[in-house]
C-alpha cells in the first residue's frame, strides 16, 4: 500500500552530515586551514572575490573550504553573505594610475615609460606537470610574507594617457561617486558603468567563451592589449565631516584596457576605440575577457551591426551570472510532479483521441 | 467581426475614387544626417487612390514611407491622419504612443520587401493571417479558420497550404501571404516598400497581376514605394519622383511618365526606355 | 577586514546576527513597494531590487524575499510545493523561517495567515486576509515567443497580446485542442497578460475573484507581480473551444475525493498505478487526521 513521502526533514539533515564528512575527506590527513587556502591557491580566491563581489580573502578562503573547492558554489556563498552587509559608504573611483605595479605589461608598444613588467605569471611557462610539488615542503623563512613588501612596487604611466595625449584615443569619464550605489532590476539598457559591475561579477567561463567569440568572428571588434597591470591601489573614502579624504585599506585588482579598431565621426578626427576590464586580485583572463566584451557591447554606440552574441547586452548580461544560472539549472532537481502530471494527462488524452481516429 | 461577404468578389466601381484625403503631410523632413533620409516632403493620400514614390536606392522613399505609416519620428513638419469616423485630423505626432499603435494595428497596413519580416516563421500560414484578427479581439476558432481560407484564396494560395509553416513557401507565394495577413483587418491605408524587388521576374508579373486586381476590387489606398517605374505604371494612380531627399515632381503617373517635367525624372524615364 | 577569530566569535551567534526574517528594514520596505504597486497594477510585472539569499535561484527566493518582506511576529506561515508541505523544498523553506524569525508555522491551510507556494494553489477555499505566495521561475509569459525584455515590455504597454493567441490557435490546429496544462496564461482584470507561474490549469479558476491577496515573486528575474483580491482573471481560450480544467477518472485512492489535483504514483514495476491527492492537507483534512 502507498505510503506518502514522509521525512523530508530526516533525510535533509542527514544529507548535510554527509556532505559534511565528505568535505572533511579522510580525517587521518590534516584540514586544509584556510590560511593555506588564501595563500597556495590564491587564484582560486582571487576569482570567488570577484565574482562573490566581495574584497576579502579570508571570507573567500572560508567559501572555498566550505563548498569543497567547488567555484560556483563558493561564490554563491559569499554573495548571500554580501546581500546581510549593510551597505555603508561608496569609495572614490579607484585611479588605476596610481596603481603600486606588480605586473605590467603591454602588447602594442616594445618598450614605454616604466618598461613591461612580467611580474608573476603562468604565461611563457611550459604546461608540464611538476612532479617535485607531490612532495610537501615544511614551513620555512625562504619566502616569508613581508609587512612592506610593496614599497619595491612602482607608479607607471598608463598606456592610454599615452594615447589620449595623442588625440588617438577618447579620454573616459569615471562616474560621479554621489550616485547610488549599483543594484541590478534587469532594466535594459544598462548604463555602461552598470554593464562593467555587472560584468565584474559575471560567471569567468561564459565570458571567456563569448569573448573567444569575437575573435572568431560573431561581432569582430579588432582588439589589441593595450595594457593588463596588476597591483595595489588605496581605497579612499571621503568622510563628510573631515570634507577630504582618508586611505582605508588596500586592495589588488586586475586591469586590461583594450585597444579597439577605429572609428572616424563626422566632424572630428579618427581615433581607437577602447575596451575596459576589472577584476578584483590578479584574475586577468576575467579582466581580459570583460575589455573584449565591454568593447563589443558598445557596437550600437559606433552604429556597428548587430550579429554576434556577445554585442546582444540582453544576451550577455541576463545570461552571465553564476549564481542565477546555477540556481535555474540546478532547481530542475526540485520536484516538478504537479506540472508532469498535467503534462500526462495531456498526452492521454491526445493518444486516447488518436485511437478512435 | 468581419464580414465574410467582403467585397472582394464585386465587380470595379467605375466611378472615380473619392476625392477625400486620409493621410497629409507637411514640410516633413526626417535627416539621419546630411543626404541620408528625407526633407520638406509635401503630400496627400486620397481614399482609394494608389501612390507610388519612386526613386534609386539612397534617395529617402523608404524613409519617408516608415514616416509616413508613423513607424519612425520625424524631425519637423507635421503628419495628419484623418480616421473614418471622425471629421476631424489625428496629428500623428502629437498622440500617445500607445494610442499611434493601436491606430497602427486597426487602420494600417505594412508589407514588407522581405516576407518573413512581416511573417511569423514558426507559425502555420493560417495562424499568420489569423493573427491581427485576434490581436483585434476575434475570439471565435472557425471564424478565424474561415477567414483564413477566405484570403489564401483571395490571394492565389491553395487553400491545402493553411496550416502549412510559410518557411516552406516560395518566395511570390510569401509576398503573397503577407499580403494577405496585411488585408485581412481591411486596413483604410496599405504601405508597401518593394513588394517586388525580391522575386523573379516571372513571379514578379503574377504578383503584380494580383495587386492590380486586389487595389481595383477592394479599392485600397496604398503608398507604394519602388525603384521600378514599370511597377509604379502598372499599379499607381499618382507618382512622387524623389532625388537626393526631396520630392522633385507629382503628378498623375500618365502624366509624369509620359511626359516627365522635372530634368531628373526625364532622365529616369529615359532610362528605362533605353534598357 | 574581520579576522578570522571575530568570524569564529561571530558563528556562536550567528542566528541572532540577522535581522527578523532574514532581509533587512531596508530590503523591505522596497519590496512592500514594489508589491504595492502590483496591487495597484494588477498582473503587471514591478522590476524590484532582487537580493541574493542563502537559497539557489530557481528554488523559490522570489517568494521567500516577498514572504520575508510580508511575514510579522504574530502571522502563522505554510509552506506548499506540489501542494505538499513536507516534500524537501517546503521543508526547508520552513525551517529557515522558523530559523530566521521564529514564527508560528502551521500546514493547515484554514490557519495560515501566509501561505508560500511552488505550483499549486490549496484545495481549499482561500478567505479574505489571507496572503498567497506564488515562487515564479519565468515571470514573463511572452518569452518564449519574444526573448527580449525590451521588445516584451513594448507589448505589454500597447496591449499586444495576438501572439500569445496564435500560439493556442496552432495548438488547435496541430491537437485538435489547447495543448498548455501548467503555467497557463491568464488576462488580469481585462488589462494585462500575465503568467500565473507553473500552476495546473487545473487551479486558474481559483485565481478568478479570489478573497485571497496572491502575490507572485521571481527572484531571479527580479520582478513582482499580484492579483488583488477579487480580481477578475480570464484563462486565454476561444469561444468555440473554451479553457477548461484537467479531469480523472479516478477519485484520490486516500480520501475519495473526487475534485481536486491528483498526483500519479506509481506502485510497482509492472506500470501499477494509483492517484492520490496532490494537496496533502485537503486530503489529510478529509481523512480525518490533524498534523498541527
Amino acid at each position: 500500500m502507498y505510503v506518502a513521502v514522509k521525512g523530508g526533514e530526516k533525510a535533509i539533515a542527514a544529507s548535510h552530515a554527509l556532505q559534511a564528512k565528505k568535505r572533511r575527506g579522510d580525517t587521518k590527513l590534516n584540514e586544509i586551514s584556510i590560511h593555506q587556502i588564501e595563500q597556495q591557491l590564491s587564484l582560486a580566491v582571487d576569482r570567488v572575490m570577484t565574482e562573490g563581489g566581495i574584497y576579502d580573502r579570508q571570507l573567500a578562503a572560508l567559501a572555498l573550504k566550505q563548498a569543497c573547492g567547488d567555484q560556483v558554489e563558493a561564490i554563491f556563498l559569499v554573495r548571500a553573505y554580501r546581500t546581510t552587509l549593510a551597505h555603508i559608504a561608496s569609495c572614490e573611483p579607484l585611479d588605476c594610475a596610481k596603481m603600486l605595479v606588480e605586473r605590467r605589461i603591454s602588447a602594442i608598444y616594445k618598450d614605454l615609460p616604466g618598461g613591461q613588467q612580467l611580474g608573476a605569471s603562468f604565461d611563457y611557462n611550459h604546461r608540464l606537470l611538476d612532479f617535485s610539488l607531490m612532495a610537501e615542503s615544511e614551513p620555512s623563512n625562504e619566502y616569508p610574507i613581508k609587512a612592506n613588501e610593496l614599497e619595491d612596487e612602482q607608479v607607471f604611466t598608463k598606456v592610454f594617457s599615452l594615447l589620449e595625449q595623442q588625440g588617438l584615443a577618447k579620454s573616459e569619464q569615471s562616474r560621479e561617486p554621489s550616485e547610488e550605489p549599483l543594484t541590478t532590476s534587469q532594466s535594459f539598457p544598462y548604463s555602461r558603468v552598470e554593464r562593467l559591475a555587472q560584468l565584474t561579477r559575471s560567471d569567468e567561463g561564459f565570458l571567456l567563451a563569448l569573448a573567444y567569440s569575437t575573435q572568431r568572428g560573431y561581432g569582430r571588434n579588432h582588439p589589441f592589449a593595450g595594457e593588463i597591470r596588476t597591483g595595489f591601489m588605496e581605497l579612499e573614502l571621503e568622510a563628510e565631516e573631515l570634507g577630504f579624504s582618508i586611505c582605508i585599506g588596500q586592495i589588488q585588482v586586475t586591469e586590461c584596457e583594450m585597444v579597439n579598431g577605429f572609428v572616424k565621426p563626422e566632424q572630428e578626427q579618427a581615433h581607437f576605440t577602447r575596451g575596459y576590464g576589472l577584476s578584483l586580485g590578479a584574475a586577468e583572463r576575467k579582466a581580459m575577457a570583460i575589455a573584449l566584451i565591454d568593447r563589443s557591447l558598445q557596437a550600437s554606440d559606433y552604429g556597428e551591426a548587430i550579429d554576434g552574441p556577445a554585442q546582444d547586452e540582453e544576451f550577455v548580461l541576463a545570461h552571465g551570472d553564476n549564481v542565477e544560472a546555477a540556481g535555474f539549472v540546478s532547481h530542475l532537481k526540485l520536484p516538478h510532479y504537479v506540472d508532469f502530471q498535467a503534462e500526462l494527462e495531456l498526452i492521454r488524452k491526445m493518444r486516447n483521441t488518436k485511437d478512435t481516429l | 467581426m468581419i464580414n465574410l461577404e467582403s467585397n472582394i468578389g464585386k465587380p470595379a466601381d467605375d466611378e472615380p475614387a473619392q476625392e477625400r484625403a486620409i493621410l497629409k503631410c507637411c514640410d516633413l523632413s526626417m535627416l539621419y544626417e546630411p543626404g541620408k533620409g528625407f526633407e520638406n516632403a509635401n503630400l496627400e493620400i486620397f481614399s482609394g487612390e494608389v501612390l507610388a514614390i519612386v526613386g534609386e536606392s539612397g534617395s529617402g522613399k523608404s524613409s519617408l514611407l516608415k514616416t509616413l505609416s508613423a513607424q519612425i519620428d520625424s524631425q519637423h513638419g507635421s503628419l495628419n491622419y484623418f480616421p473614418a469616423s471622425s471629421t476631424t485630423s489625428l496629428n500623428l505626432k502629437n498622440i500617445s504612443e500607445a494610442k499611434r499603435q493601436s491606430l497602427i494595428r486597426s487602420d494600417f497596413g505594412l508589407v514588407h520587401q522581405h516576407p518573413m519580416d512581416g511573417l511569423r516563421s514558426r507559425v502555420s500560414a493560417g495562424g499568420n493571417i489569423a493573427e491581427p484578427l485576434m490581436q483585434n479581439g476575434e475570439r471565435n476558432y472557425e471564424q478565424l479558420r474561415a477567414q483564413a481560407l477566405h484570403w489564401l484564396d483571395a490571394v492565389e494560395i491553395d487553400c491545402d497550404r493553411i496550416d502549412d509553416l510559410p518557411t516552406t513557401f516560395s518566395g511570390g507565394m510569401q509576398q503573397r501571404l503577407q499580403i494577405a495577413r496585411c488585408l485581412v483587418t481591411q486596413p483604410r491605408l496599405i504601405f508597401m516598400d518593394e513588394p517586388t524587388a525580391g522575386l523573379d521576374v516571372s513571379v514578379q508579373a503574377r504578383l503584380l497581376d494580383l495587386m492590380r486586381k486586389l487595389v481595383k476590387q477592394l479599392q485600397l489606398s496604398v503608398v507604394l514605394v519602388t525603384h521600378d517605374l514599370s511597377v509604379a505604371r502598372l499599379l499607381s494612380d499618382r507618382i512622387v519622383v524623389m532625388q537626393k531627399g526631396k520630392i522633385v515632381e507629382a503628378g498623375l503617373s500618365d502624366r509624369v511618365l509620359d511626359d516627365p517635367q522635372a530634368p531628373y525624372t526625364q532622365l529616369l524615364v529615359s532610362s528605362v526606355l533605353q534598357s | 577586514m574581520r579576522s578570522v577569530n571575530e568570524h569564529i566569535n561571530q558563528s556562536a551567534q550567528s542566528e541572532q546576527n540577522y535581522n527578523f526574517a532574514y532581509l533587512d528594514e531596508q530590503t523591505k520596505r522596497m519590496i512592500r513597494r514594489a508589491i504595492l504597486k502590483g496591487i495597484a497594477i494588477p498582473g503587471y510585472q514591478v522590476a524590484f531590487q532582487g537580493r541574493e539569499m542563502p537559497m539557489p535561484y530557481g528554488w523559490g527566493t522570489g517568494g521567500i524575499m516577498l514572504s520575508a518582506s510580508i511575514l510579522g511576529p504574530k502571522d502563522c506561515f505554510k509552506v506548499i510545493d506540489q501542494g505538499a508541505d513536507d516534500t524537501t523544498n517546503a521543508v526547508s523553506i520552513r525551517q529557515f523561517f522558523e530559523k530566521v524569525c521564529d514564527i508560528e508555522v502551521t500546514q493547515k491551510t484554514a490557519n495560515a495567515s501566509v501561505i508560500q507556494t511552488r505550483h499549486r494553489i490549496p484545495e481549499h477555499s482561500l478567505v479574505e486576509g489571507q496572503i498567497l505566495v506564488f515562487q515564479v521561475p519565468i515571470p514573463e509569459p511572452l518569452r518564449f515567443i519574444e526573448p527580449r525584455e525590451t521588445r516584451t515590455k513594448k507589448m505589454h504597454a500597447y496591449s499586444d497580446y495576438g501572439s500569445m493567441q496564435v500560439k493556442l490557435y496552432e495548438d488547435i490546429v496541430q491537437y485538435g485542442h489547447i495543448a498548455t496544462s501548467y503555467a497557463y496564461p491568464v488576462i488580469v482584470h481585462g488589462r494585462y497578460l500575465m503568467d500565473p507561474s507553473p500552476i495546473p490549469k487545473f487551479d486558474n479558476p481559483k485565481l478568478h475573484m479570489s478573497p485571497a491577496l496572491l502575490v507572485f515573486g521571481a527572484g531571479r528575474e527580479k520582478r513582482i507581480y499580484c492579483i488583488p483580491p477579487y480580481t477578475d482573471v480570464k484563462s486565454l481560450d476561444f469561444e468555440d473551444h473554451p479553457f477548461s480544467i484537467q479531469q480523472w477518472d479516478q477519485a484520490c485512492a486516500q480520501c475519495g475525493s473526487h475534485d481536486s489535483f491528483l498526483d500519479e504514483v506509481l506502485i510497482d514495476d509492472q506500470g501499477g498505478r494509483m492517484f492520490v491527492c496532490s494537496d496533502t492537507d485537503f486530503c489529510q483534512q478529509r481523512q480525518g487526521n490533524s498534523n498541527d
